[in-house]
């Protein structure tokens, strides 16, 4: 639980992200949760960078300066193999608590 | 990794800014150009990214504080910030710079020095098992007086059970001939056993067998020589060598650094010879000088061996009733070396770490001083936000890079003085052991240093932490009353230097006082314009007494004949310290026997002598042409034999005979009539820094045997005093050309003038008189500094106060007087500290002054004077600038 906490759902959102489009820009993560989501999860996309940066630090995540299609310079950021057991985790947790919220709301 | 990584961020803060700035740039710009994709107007879809974004600067902001370690970020600004302060102080970061690197510096050099005279261990296997023998007399048992003899040695070797091994070794001056320009060598003779109780081996080659002591003589040379003379060529062993024209075959190398010194010998011997089984100087009862060293046994305490040989001792005393009771002295070897300095080293150790401290506190004043005047910025700090514990952590960081600056220039200092004291060498002696600034030495220091910057910069940063913002920012740096506490701690640290430097004053003024006394007191003879040249003839040209003094009479008539020399004579015996006297008859008192005999130094000189060395007749005649080995044989006296063995009635007529009367070689020497009298030379005694009369008998040396003492020995050592009229040089080419045209085979070393001789034996006041003058003036200078900077900090803080007095009515010179007073009474209670840390710490330096007593009045007055004026002086200069310049309108206004 802890561990969620640090992280944020913002975080694991973006180690999800990762995992499933491969490496992305910041704005590609923007575009892949928004459309993942279907339009649901909308964030502020500024407040993306401390977060990639903060895991680029932990070693999560790990980033090199690439051409887009639109010959553009961008950072792409990708997973780690300590971003990926990060990623289990956290999803396992996840999943615990969503489990336990609806085991929750169904007692009523 | 990604610690690293913070860290390398760190130092490229603008790089890492600017590639954060470039990807958000991009991200704003994908967005941009996605929305007019999708059909919007540029205007509207910059508005649109701009929205999404958030504000960018902020971002940025956030950003790079992720990637930055805050905490070690931080610290590099404070460290900035940290250099800034200093920088635009500029002359407080000078001047407490400056103190600090030259208190850490001059700290840490001589500790260094200190370091390998006395702690560092000697170059030898296991030094702490070696012990020296000295024989002492009964009165002074803790200064080596003599040698032991061979025969004593032989003794101890047979009986004592402390030892593994024992060996015995003596000073031989050499003269190298046979190849190039005749040389001297600093030689030893040695027992065999000497190289195994050292533990030394064989660099190259082999060292002494026990075939060597029946055998041909050999020799071992030192690898100094080795390079030296030889180039480290190999050829030389097996060679032989010409030492004191008798022949002699190198069979080994002594390893390099490989260092035997006893008493405090300044250099080490060049080229070692065995004594042999049948040398005749060397037998089994031979009172040839030897210096003897032992290897205690493993679990054997130097006290053990000490008891055990003074009992030994005083058995063997007894062997020979005739001679002046005597005790063993036993001292580990390192402790030896050091005998003549070990006071000077411990006393310059001492006044040296008083100055660190008073550097110390010079620097935390100035500290103390600038944070008081800094109060207010502080308290502006805090109201706008700024944490206690940041600008705790602020001050404690500037002042520590104040003092880590200050340790490296320190250090820079202390290499710099190491070097300048090898080159100087104020001792004439060096230890053997590298004079290194060492690690541990080190340390201490910038311990020392670190320790001083958190104590002067916590205790600020600790203030800081409880001051009342209001007050302080109320308080102008001009206020009244409320300053004058915060000026205590500053004028506690003032009144500590004050003590200090007289402590300091006191110990040089006494050293400079004994210096001088020693200095100024007639010797006897005339020191000035004087060359003495020592040569060493050898036995074999110069076997018999007619050899001897006709080589002297022709050597002193070419000397006499060189340009600007106005006199010059011959003596076999010319020593200023530690010279042995003989006992001898009266005629008047035959009833004396043993112990009661008179005794004197006898001294056979050759004509001209007394002149030459400016010895005054007292009465009666000087030795002349006259006395030759066909007439009489006559002697001179000296006052101080006629006051102490005549009762100061007039000797001259009275018959002597050298020697103790039961010793059947006596017999052997001529009753000798008395002819005049001569004014008494003074010498000093080993380590003694008093200079005494002794009584002396002069001989003159036509009518003396010589040659029957010199039978045994391979030279005869003769020394020649030449003496220029004023001011007239005799260069040393010369000296040696009239030596060489006289005999080409004799080695001449540099001649010395009886100036330098007896400077050399006032090294050790000398060196603690100057080392510590400098000291005590440099720690007098600090201490003005200080006091300066109180009193004008204390005068720009009563600033307000001064103009109400002025506006009330008091005229300058009242106000001059206030000031002043405030000046006197720190002055006051310093010297008076500084005079009982004075009495108390001089009670250590009693057996270094001469002349003077530790408690002297006029010493203390004298110095009590000096600091109360400088003092003052230092005071008075802001006491008038505050008298004059203040204006009672202008500083009533500024608020």
């Amino acid at each position: 639980m802890a561990r969620n906490d640090l992280l944020g759902s913002l975080g694991f959102l973006v180690l999800k992200t990762l995992s499933q489009a491969g490496p992305l820009h910041g704005y590609g993560i923007v575009l892949h949760i928004q459309r993942a989501s279907d339009e649901l999860l909308r964030i502020e996309e500024g407040s993306l960078y401390p977060a990639l940066h903060r895991m680029e630090q932990s070693g999560w995540i790990s980033s090199e300066w690439a051409l887009t299609e639109t010959k553009r310079k961008a950072k792409y950021y990708k997973l780690t193999a300590v971003g990926k057991k990060e990623l289990q985790e956290v999803e396992k947790n996840f999943e615990q608590l969503v489990k336990g919220v609806r085991a929750m709301l169904r007692y009523a | 990794m990604s610690l690293f990584r913070r860290i390398s961020n760190l130092f490229s803060r603008a790089r890492v800014d600017h590639e954060i700035e470039a990807e958000l740039k991009s991200h704003i710009e994908m967005r941009i150009e996605g929305s007019i994709a999708e059909g919007m107007s540029p205007a509207e879809a910059r508005r649109n990214a701009l929205l999404r974004f958030g504000n960018p600067a902020v971002m940025k902001e956030k950003t790079v504080a992720e990637d930055a370690a805050l905490s070690v970020e931080n610290l590099s600004a404070d460290i900035r910030y940290a250099l800034r302060q200093l920088m635009r102080n500029r002359g407080f970061a000078f001047i407490a710079i400056l103190t600090l690197a030259l208190g850490i510096g001059a700290t840490t050099g001589m500790f260094s020095i200190l370091n390998a005279w006395i702690i560092q261990p000697l170059l030898l296997k296991d030094p702490q098992q070696l012990v020296i023998f000295w024989r002492a007399a009964a009165g002074s048992p803790n200064e080596p007086a003599y040698f032991f003899s061979w025969r004593d040695y032989v003794y101890f070797r047979e009986r004592s059970h402390a030892f593994q091994s024992l060996g015995a070794s003596f000073e031989r001056g050499y003269a190298l001939t046979g190849s190039g320009e005749p040389e001297s060598l600093h030689g030893g003779i040695l027992s065999r056993t000497l190289f195994s109780t050292l533990g030394v081996t064989a660099y190259r080659g082999r060292l002494f067998l026990q075939d060597d002591e029946t055998g041909a003589p050999v020799a071992v040379i030192s690898h100094a020589l080795w390079t030296k003379r030889f180039h480290q060529s190999m050829t030389v062993l097996g060679r032989t060598l010409t030492l004191n024209d008798k022949l002699f075959k190198v069979v080994g190398i002594l390893p390099p650094g490989f260092s035997y010194r006893v008493l405090d010998t300044p250099y080490d011997v060049d080229v070692w010879t065995l004594i042999h089984s049948g040398d005749p100087e060397y037998k089994q009862d031979s009172v040839a000088a030897v210096a003897i060293v032992g290897r205690l046994n493993a679990g054997a305490t130097l006290n053990q061996a000490r008891s055990e040989v003074v009992l030994l001792q005083q058995e063997n005393d007894r062997r020979y009733p005739d001679i002046p009771k005597s005790t063993a002295l036993l001292d580990g070897l390192q402790r030896d070396n050091t005998r003549t300095m070990r006071s000077s080293l411990i006393v310059l150790g001492g006044a040296v770490g008083l100055l660190l401290l008073i550097a110390c506190t010079n620097t935390a004043s100035l500290i103390v001083g600038r944070n008081i005047q800094r109060e207010r910025e502080f308290a502006v700090r805090t109201a706008l936000g700024s944490s206690a514990r940041r600008l705790a952590v602020q001050l404690v960081v500037e002042n520590l890079v104040l003092y880590g600056i200050s340790g490296c220039l320190g250090l820079l200092v202390a290499f710099g003085s190491v070097r300048g004291f090898l080159a100087w060498d104020p001792f004439g002696a060096l230890p053997a052991q590298p004079v290194k600034v060492s690690v541990p030495v080190l340390a201490v220091a910038a311990m020392l240093t670190a320790l001083s910057g958190l104590a002067f910069g916590a205790y600020p940063a600790f203030r800081a932490t409880r001051f009342n913002v209001n007050q302080a920012l109320r308080s102008s740096t001009s206020g009244a009353s409320a300053a004058r506490g915060k000026l205590r701690s500053r004028r506690i640290i003032v009144l500590t230097q004050i003590a200090l430097s007289v402590v300091l004053l006191i110990g040089a003024s006494l050293m400079l006082t004994t210096f001088l006394r020693l200095n100024a007191q007639p010797l006897g003879f005339n020191p000035v314009d004087t060359h003495v040249i020592q040569l060493s003839l050898p036995h074999k040209r110069y076997g018999s007494d007619t050899q001897l003094t006709q080589f002297a009479d022709r050597l002193s008539a070419r000397l006499r004949a060189l340009p600007g020399v106005d006199s010059a004579g011959t003596t076999y015996f010319l020593r200023l310290s530690d010279a042995g006297t003989e006992p001898f008859q009266m005629n008047s008192r035959r009833d004396l026997s043993g112990e009661h005999l008179p005794r004197a130094v006898p001294v056979t000189v050759g004509p001209g002598y007394f002149q030459a060395m400016g010895i005054a007749t007292v009465s009666g005649r000087d030795f002349s042409d006259r006395d030759d080995a066909t007439t009489r044989p006559v002697a001179i006296l000296n006052d101080n034999a006629v006051q102490r063995y005549f009762d100061g009635k007039n000797p001259i007529g009275e018959h002597l005979r050298i020697g103790d009367p039961k010793d059947p070689e006596t017999q052997k020497n001529p009753w000798l009539e008395v002819v005049g009298i001569v004014e008494s030379t003074k010498s000093t005694r080993y380590n003694q820094i008093a200079w005494e009369a002794r009584p002396e008998v002069y001989t003159d040396y036509r009518q003396q045997q010589i040659h029957q003492y010199f039978a045994n020995t391979d030279y005869k050592t003769m020394f020649f005093v030449v003496r220029t009229r004023p001011s007239v040089a005799l260069s040393n080419a010369t000296i040696q050309r009239a030596v060489w045209s006289e005999d080409p085979n004799l080695p001449v070393g540099a001649t010395k003038s009886l100036g330098e001789m007896v400077a050399g034996l006032q090294t050790q006041p000398r060196v603690r008189a100057r080392l510590l003058s400098v000291f005590a003036g440099l720690a007098l200078l600090l201490a003005a500094i200080g006091i300066y900077g109180v009193m004008a900090q204390s005068v720009a803080q009563r600033y307000r106060e001064i103009g109400i007095r002025m506006a009330l009515g008091a005229d300058r010179r009242k106000v001059l007087l206030l000031v002043l007073k405030q000046g006197f009474s720190l002055t006051f209670a310093g010297v008076l500290l500084g005079t009982v840390l004075g009495l108390i710490a001089v009670r250590f330096m009693k057996s270094l002054l001469y002349g003077i007593t530790s408690s002297s009045p006029a010493t203390y007055l004298g110095v009590v004077a000096i600091v109360s004026f400088v003092a003052l002086v230092a005071s008075f200069l802001p006491a008038r600038r505050a008298a004059a310049s203040i204006d009672p309108v202008r500083s009533l206004r500024t608020e």
